[in-house]
């Protein structure tokens, strides 16, 4: 056994390279990590505070309010517009303000 | 978390430059990849706690004792004849040939278990015989003389095990 076979040998085991063993339990998470997730904290602070919230006074049409608006309402349009609920953020009108405007002809 | 800055910077430098050959040495005392990677862990994370990194003067023969005694320590010592799972490679092999890759392991398994820690220390871990020495409590000599023999019977059974698979195609 000659110390240049034992070399050869021991390049041609080096070859086998020993598996990366998975991040130690201790090691902090990188950098991007920790920006990542502050990041998306602040995101859902932002959305909770200057999201679109419904009105609450107009909620679901009940009998009471549908009298009350009855009894308030100078003329047909104007009770269409009491019991008309709040425009959503998204449309400039809503298809009941349009429809309630439209004339039909008989 | 424990540890200073400096510490827990030089913990990682080490468990990058060093982690992979430690996990392969403990899977050749256990034959396990994840009871290897337990004893691993177990030791960055005690380094970490206690600290006193500066005391060691040389990491590598540290770690593998550190290593080899997370291993054995409240853990039934393995059986001499250590069962692999073949679907569990320690190396990553050239040219992705997975038959020689389990053929080395099984090599490694049937060597000695004295013999089987040399060799893995020196041509892995890349210790020298004096460190080795130190890591398994003998002689330089006695550490080379083990380390000699278990690579002829590695070369004879790799080559064994070559003729094999030759004969089979």
């Amino acid at each position: 056994m000659s110390n240049e076979n034992d070399e050869e040998f021991v390049l041609y085991l080096r070859q086998f390279r020993p598996l990366a063993p998975p991040p130690a339990r201790y090691q902090r998470p990188p950098v991007w990590f920790a920006a990542a997730a502050a990041l998306l904290v602040a995101a859902s602070l932002v959305w909770l505070f200057l999201r679109p919230v419904a009105d609450p006074a107009a909620g679901p049409l009940t009998l009471r309010a549908a009298q009350a608006a009855v009894v308030g309402a100078e003329s047909w349009d104007d009770l269409l517009t009491r019991l008309e609920p709040p425009p959503p953020v998204y449309f400039e009108r809503s298809a009941f303000t349009i429809l309630s405007k439209e004339t039909i002809k008989p | 978390m424990p540890g200073n800055a400096a510490e827990r910077q030089q913990l990682e430098e080490w468990y990058r430059q060093y982690g992979a050959a430690l996990r392969l040495f403990a899977a050749s005392l256990t034959g396990e990849r994840s009871r290897s990677q337990d004893a691993v862990q177990q030791v960055f994370a005690r380094l970490l706690e206690q600290g006193g990194l500066r005391q060691i003067a040389d990491p590598r023969p540290y770690l593998f004792t550190a290593v080899r005694n997370a291993v054995w320590s409240g853990l039934p010592r393995p059986e001499r004849n250590l069962a692999i799972d073949p679907s569990q490679a320690w190396f990553a092999p050239p040219r992705q040939d997975y038959f020689a890759e389990l053929n080395l392991r099984r090599a490694l398994v049937q060597l000695p278990e004295e013999q089987r820690q040399a060799v893995v220390l020196h041509v892995w871990g890349e210790l020298t015989f004096a460190q080795i020495g130190e890591v398994l409590g003998v002689t330089l000599n006695t550490a080379a003389s083990r380390y000699r023999y278990a690579l002829s019977k590695l070369r004879e059974a790799m080559a064994h095990q070559e003729d094999t698979r030759v004969e089979r195609k």
